[in-house]
């Protein structure tokens, strides 16, 4: 349920993509996984659909940037197909991928610590802000990525999995081997860190999405 | 489409599961999907497509019955009897090379007895020596 559309049935931030998976988002991982162990396509695509925003959070929790995040969630998925048989509990394929994302993540890190790239994700011209709220989201952005700095990895990936991604507690607990109290606690302190850090500068911007 | 239409909060769930509303607002502005509605679907088909060689490998390999796999070992197994057959033929063919006595069958050695006991017979009797061989030259019937 992490693909389209959330519990209340609404429309979820990330997926916009996922409407036509809805019918697939019914089927277990478990099941996902034995297809595509036999090469089925339309069940890995399903997995990845699923999955790929997590990775791609997750992925960031690590490399805090953008092509990092996108590169490491990609290899993942690919690293996970290709170990696939190795999935001991397909219907937990969640917790055993998000290992390998971060994993995939703190590699990519150290082999490509010299690459520069740039840190938040680029605007597309297809749907570019104008030049004052693109100054005002850059200055965001800058003070976004500080206030996630001072939080600790599983920290980052907590809020953003949480509040972003719209997993529950349990989920998150599940996978990423965490203790639900601790999901908790990560969950308060990085809120509380994030409050401290940007409480003061909600621009116009944000104003405006909290507003509608 | 506002964030907070994106991130409803809805109201079956404990407190503590609801988005912080202001954090996912924030936190939105990481999401490379914002500005570019494709960049999910660009994202998933070039994951997809990136997998199609192994899961193509999946596909035959799972498609692969016990008749395939014994036809694909047939060629080197069959190539290989064919060469030991050859070898053998020639071993087999080819006469002692040792210039040694050939195999005498059973049947032979109860009808005729070994061949050439006189010469174990003198050997023996030349050393003057109470040989074993001796004895046995004179106790053959």
């Amino acid at each position: 349920m992490h693909d389209g559309l959330r519990r209340d049935g609404s429309v979820n931030t990330l997926p916009r993509y996922g409407v036509f998976m809805q019918e697939a988002d019914q089927v277990e991982d478990g099941d996902l996984v034995r297809r595509s162990c036999a090469g089925d396509e339309e069940a890995y695509s399903t997995l990845v659909g699923r999955y790929m925003r997590s990775a791609y959070l997750v992925a960031f929790s690590v490399t805090r940037k953008h092509e990092d995040a996108e590169d490491a969630a990609q290899e993942a998925f690919m690293v996970a197909l290709q170990r696939l048989d190795e999935c001991r509990n397909p219907d937990r394929f969640g917790g055993w991928f998000m290992t390998i994302v971060r994993n995939r993540s703190r590699n990519l890190i150290r082999r490509e610590s010299l690459r520069t790239t740039s840190d938040l994700p680029e605007t597309a011209s297809s749907n570019a802000p104008t030049p004052d709220r693109q100054a005002e989201r850059r200055e965001l952005r800058e003070q976004l990525d500080e206030a996630l700095s001072r939080l600790s990895d599983v920290q980052r990936e907590v809020v953003m999995l949480h509040d972003l991604e719209g997993w529950k507690h349990r989920e998150i607990a599940e996978r990423l081997g965490l203790p639900s109290g601790t999901v908790r606690s990560h969950l308060h302190f990085a809120r509380k860190a994030l409050r401290g850090s940007l409480g003061g500068i909600v621009g116009d911007h944000i104003k405006g999405q909290l507003s509608k | 489409m506002s964030l907070l239409s994106l991130f409803p909060t809805s109201g079956g769930e404990p407190a503590d599961e609801a988005a912080d509303e202001q954090v996912s607002a924030w936190l939105g502005e990481l999401d490379p999907g914002r500005d570019s509605a494709t960049y999910w679907m660009r994202f998933h088909r070039d994951t997809v497509a990136a997998a199609s060689f192994e899961l193509a490998r999946r596909r035959r390999d799972t498609q692969r019955t016990v008749s395939d796999v014994v036809s694909s070992w047939s060629g080197a197994v069959v190539s290989a009897a064919l060469v030991a057959a050859a070898a053998a033929g020639i071993f087999l063919a080819q006469p002692g090379s040792d210039g040694g006595p050939g195999a005498v069958g059973v049947e032979e050695v109860l009808l005729f007895g070994l061949a050439e006991p006189a010469a174990v017979e003198s050997e023996g009797r030349d050393d003057g020596s109470d040989s074993a061989v001796r004895f046995t030259a004179e106790v053959n019937w």
